[in-house]
Formats: structure tokens, C-alpha cells, sequence
């Protein structure tokens, strides 16, 4: 079992919590789970193209009083 | 350490500049221009426009979001009106009756415009003078 | 005015405004900053894909400053928030009442494997004018092959300066008639971090015949004797020059407490008063704090407004806004949000581009005399406020 990251982009519109997610993934490998938080509505259709995208798996995605909680594992790292 | 305070590099610019050739020429022709300018009145506005809010007062009138969009197409404004204006202004040998207004209307274009038509007709009755 | 001392820290846009705007009420104001020279830094686009000259956008910080304002010429290297003191790699130890860091962002090149000695080798237009140079040494006499802008992470300064690089480079060379393709490798999904604004950059590519890019690259390293981007699937693209967005940093400044910065070392601010954390009398704009929005000249430039206006006793407070410019040869659409709104939608147009045109003519003396332009920046700011423009957009 790997490490667990969490990142909080709650508040951020631009550039989003895409760019967030980029710079823990680039500390992460395999196994790992970051867990993500953010109110930007856009984020529910983005963190599932990236994750369609990258390869890596989508735990859960789940909003809760205009809360965004995406939680993934990374397997798609070389 | 506090760094002294010296004009001592625009100074030296502002001289090796006097000392080119175009210099002369070019300083009779800016006091020529400033009197000119001081007579008709010019300068005076100037100083208006740079001491006085009008610049301000300017923006005001122009940073309205919808003159920011109007302006932002202009040039496709101009476009449109150049091309509807040639229609306008020259004169038209055919002629249109009934049963030509049916036939245009098959035309999708012209189906198109009425549409474009009707939307602004509809955009027009709701304007009220204020 | 009852000896109210002010530091402030950085000769960047931010600095410079800070100063000039308490340094008119009366206050004595010292700023520090070990680089003599200001330079309008989106520039840099313009002498790395246009060839033209750094001297023109260089201003030296002294020229820039009221006279009024002590200029020191050196590193901060720490600061004392508890005991309100900083020192000077010098030696030279100052006190305060206030204190501004506006020390901008550090750029680190040792995040990436292989990114340092691509820097050394091809440049950039993020660090320094000279870098940017750098870059065009290499444009300029590139006659084919592939021209890659990676951005291996997305907290940068000016968000849009990728795809600015991107579409200027591609316009020089089909100026030029040179056989070079410009590629854009872009970690998120989207060509954008916003979805819609995505679309119309897209489109606005897909209208280049010499542009390509890749979504969801996540580059791993750089491999410089292969001429390979390497990705962290794996995936190796080749290219003949390399340009990558470095990392941002917060400022190599020892502050105390530790806790004053987060793990990249930016300082942590309340976002919309911009004090940092739990001080009253210490603040950090533009680059150098943590505030949840676009790095970018805006943010430093409104950042500086609330700040003087807060220690004046007045309540201002910072929205968020961006209003970062993506231009091209001769059309621009701003990237225009705040806190509580995602980018509002745009289409391409020359006013704009005419309109950054202006703002670049306007920028050092609207640095130099902030009160003379506050009344007509804020008119622009106001008209085009993210809720005002709404989903009409501009």
C-alpha cells in the first residue's frame, strides 16, 4: 500500500485544481492516493477526462455541500 | 548600504544626444511646432487632457461592457454594412411580385435572413425610449 | 507620518507600486531588492520570438521609484515577523512597522531531470530577459524540425504565456516559410485549464497548419542526447528544440515562523486581505504568496492597490481577479476571473491585441505615478468584472 496525499483546491478557479493535482501526481508513484478537494464545478468533468486520459483509477468522486472529493490511484506511472 | 541618488546616467544620455548632427535641425523644427501649436490653442487642450480628469471622464464613457463588445466586432460591423450598403445604394433592375417572393423563399438563405429579420423586429419592440 | 517605518521587498511591479503609493502618504519607505533593473517581463515573448531588443523594456528600479523612496540595493535574506526586523545578506539589519514581500517567484530548474542543462542550452522567456534571448538565437535559426513548449507544471506565472510562445513561434515561421512545427505539451486535459476558454484556443490552433499539442502530458524528464521528452507513461516524443515552463517557488527568504510559508515556499496570506497569516501588519503580494489564483503582473498590481488602502485603514480587499492577456501576431483575448467566477467566455479580437498594445505604452509610468492612472485602471476593471461581463462575455 502506498502513501496518501490530499490536496485542497477549494477557492480556486484559475488555473484550477488541475494544476494542483499535476504537481502531487508528479510527487507520487504507484500506489499511491491522492485525494482532492475542490469547489469549482468545472473539476467533475476534468478530473474524469484526465483520468481517461493519464490511465490512472478514479476511487471516488463525490460532492457533498459544494464540496468536490475525488480520490484516485495511481497506476499509470512508468 | 544605501545607493546615492544621481541623475548622472540620463544626464550623460540627454548630452551624447545634443551632441548628434540632426540635432540642430531637429530642435528648430519641435520650437516651431510648439509655437504652432501654442497659437492655435493645441498645447492648451493638452495640458486639459493630461492635468484635468478628462481622460478619466473619457474611459467612463467608453469601458461599458457593451461598447467593449460593440467595438471588439467592429470590424465585422463594417463588414456587414459595407456589403448591405452596395445593395442599398445601387440601382435594382428585377422586380420581385408574389409569386417571386414565394420562389425566393425556398432560398435558404433568404430563409435564414427572415429569421435574422424577425429577431430583430422582436428585439425592436421592446426597446423603449428612456 | 508618526514615524511609520515601511519595508518593502522586491523591485518587481508590485514593489514598485507599494512604495510609490505609501511613500505619497507621508510614510518613510524603504525597499530592497538585489536587482537594480525592472523589466516589463511579458516581453520577454517579444525578444524570444520576435528578435527584439531587452534594452527597450528595461527600466532601472531607481528611475521607477518617488525619489522620496530609500532604495537599498541588496538580498533580503531574513525576516523577523515577531520582532518586526529583517537582514540583508549584507549585514545591514532594518526595522519596521509594516512590511510588504513582494519578492515575485523563484524560478527552479532541478524539479525535472534534464531540465537544467536544457535551460543552459536553449533558454527560456520566463527567467530573465537574457534567457529569452537565448531563445531566439535558437528560433531564429532553426530551418526545420519540431519545436517543443513543454509546461511539465501549471502554477507559473501567466497561465497563457505557453500558448502565446506557442502561437508566436508558429506565426514566425510560417512568416518566414521555414518547415518547423510548434508543439504544445500541456498537462491538463483541456489545451486550457478552463474548459471553455479550451475550446476557443483550440480552435484558434487548429486554424495553424505548423501547430501541434498534446492534453494530459505529464512530463517525467528530458533526455538531451536523444532530443526526447520522456512522459511518466513513458512515452518519448523527439524534438530538435526545447523550450520548458520551469517550476515556481516561493522566495529564498529565511522568514520566521517556518509556518509563515507552505511546502513551496510561498507565503501564506489571507486571500483576500493579503496579510500573512495571523500578522496584522506583515502582507505578501503578487508571485511570492499562496493566494488561490493566476501568478500574474494583475494580481501584484490590485494587490498593491488593497495593501495601501488596508494599512490607510480603508477596507479593500482582493477579488482574485486575472486578467492575463493570450495574444497572438495581431488578435488577444483576456483571460478574465476572479475567487468566485471561472474565466469568462471570449472570442479573439484586434481590439484587444490594440488594447495590450496600450497597456504595454502605459505600463512604466503607471508604475512610476500609480494615483495618476488608479481612476482609469479601475474604470477598466470595473466595466469588465467577471459578473458584469457574465455569459455574454466579451
Amino acid at each position: 500500500m502506498g502513501d496518501k496525499k490530499t490536496v485542497d483546491a477549494r477557492g480556486m478557479a484559475c488555473p484550477g485544481p488541475i494544476a494542483k493535482l499535476t504537481r502531487a501526481y508528479r510527487e507520487a508513484k504507484n500506489g499511491d492516493v491522492i485525494e482532492i478537494l475542490a469547489t469549482d464545478q468545472g473539476f467533475i468533468p476534468d478530473i474524469k477526462a484526465w483520468i481517461e486520459s493519464t490511465g490512472n483509477k478514479l476511487i471516488e468522486l463525490k460532492q457533498d455541500g459544494g464540496v468536490i472529493r475525488a480520490v484516485i490511484e495511481v497506476t499509470a506511472k512508468k | 548600504m544605501v545607493e546615492e541618488k544621481s541623475d548622472s546616467k540620463s544626464t550623460e544620455k540627454i548630452l551624447a544626444l545634443l551632441e548628434r548632427p540632426e540635432m540642430e535641425e531637429a530642435v528648430a523644427n519641435l520650437a516651431e511646432l510648439l509655437i504652432a501649436m501654442n497659437e492655435s490653442g493645441l498645447l492648451d487642450l493638452l495640458k486639459v487632457l493630461a492635468d484635468r480628469g478628462v481622460l478619466e471622464s473619457l474611459m467612463k464613457y467608453l469601458m461599458t461592457p457593451d461598447f467593449l463588445r460593440m467595438a471588439d466586432k467592429l470590424d465585422k460591423y463594417v463588414h456587414v454594412l459595407e456589403e448591405s450598403g452596395e445593395i442599398l445604394i445601387t440601382e435594382e433592375k428585377a422586380r420581385t411580385g408574389i409569386g417571386g417572393l414565394l420562389k425566393a423563399m425556398r432560398d435558404p438563405d433568404v430563409q435564414v435572413g427572415l429569421t435574422k429579420l424577425i429577431k430583430l423586429l422582436k428585439f425592436l419592440g421592446t426597446v423603449k425610449e428612456q | 507620518m508618526n514615524g511609520e517605518k515601511v519595508l518593502v521587498v522586491g523591485g518587481g511591479a508590485g514593489g514598485l507600486l507599494v512604495s510609490n503609493l505609501l511613500v505619497g502618504d507621508g510614510r518613510e519607505v524603504t525597499l530592497v531588492t538585489n536587482n537594480p533593473e525592472h523589466y516589463f517581463q511579458p516581453a520577454n515573448l517579444f525578444i524570444a520570438f520576435k528578435g527584439e531588443s531587452p534594452e527597450s523594456y528595461k527600466r532601472s528600479v531607481e528611475s521607477l521609484l518617488d525619489p522620496k523612496v530609500r532604495l537599498i540595493l541588496d538580498k533580503l535574506s531574513k525576516l523577523d515577523l515577531g520582532n518586526r526586523t529583517a537582514l540583508t545578506e549584507r549585514g545591514k539589519r532594518l526595522e519596521y512597522d509594516y512590511v510588504i514581500v513582494a519578492a515575485g517567484a523563484r524560478m527552479d530548474y532541478n524539479s525535472l531531470p534534464g531540465m537544467k542543462e536544457n535551460f543552459e542550452m536553449f533558454g527560456d522567456y520566463y527567467s530573465s530577459p537574457e534567457a529569452a534571448v537565448k531563445v531566439w538565437n535558437t528560433v531564429s535559426r532553426m530551418k526545420n524540425g519540431k519545436l517543443i513548449i513543454g509546461v511539465p507544471d501549471l502554477i507559473i506565472k501567466c497561465p497563457p504565456a505557453p500558448h502565446k510562445g506557442v502561437f508566436l513561434a508558429a506565426e514566425f515561421f510560417k512568416k518566414e516559410k521555414r518547415d518547423v512545427t510548434v508543439e504544445l505539451l500541456y498537462p491538463s486535459p483541456h489545451i486550457y485549464t478552463e474548459a471553455e476558454l479550451a475550446k476557443t484556443i483550440e480552435s484558434k490552433m487548429k486554424s495553424f497548419s505548423n501547430i501541434e499539442y498534446r492534453t494530459s502530458f505529464l512530463i517525467d524528464s528530458v533526455d538531451k542526447d536523444r532530443k526526447v521528452v520522456i512522459g511518466m507513461n513513458g512515452e518519448e516524443i523527439k524534438y530538435d528544440a526545447l523550450v520548458l515552463i520551469p517550476f515556481h517557488k516561493g522566495p529564498e527568504i529565511d522568514v520566521n515562523p517556518a509556518e509563515a510559508r507552505d511546502d513551496d515556499g510561498f507565503i501564506k496570506v489571507d486571500k483576500r486581505k493579503l496579510n500573512i497569516t495571523s500578522y496584522d501588519d506583515a502582507f505578501a503580494i503578487g508571485d511570492c504568496n499562496n493566494a488561490p489564483t493566476s501568478k500574474t503582473g494583475v494580481a501584484a498590481h490590485l494587490g498593491a492597490f488593497v495593501v495601501w488602502k488596508r494599512i490607510n485603514g480603508r477596507n479593500a480587499e482582493y477579488s482574485g481577479r486575472t486578467n492575463c492577456p493570450l495574444i497572438t501576431d495581431d488578435e488577444a483575448i483576456f483571460v478574465i476571473s476572479d475567487y468566485d467566477h471561472k474565466p469568462v467566455g471570449q472570442r479573439f479580437s484586434r481590439l484587444k491585441r490594440l488594447m495590450e498594445d496600450l497597456f504595454v505604452a502605459m505600463y512604466f509610468p503607471s508604475l512610476r505615478y500609480p494615483r495618476k492612472f488608479e481612476p482609469i485602471f479601475d474604470v477598466y476593471f470595473n466595466a469588465t468584472e467577471p459578473n458584469i461581463l457574465g455569459e455574454k462575455g466579451w
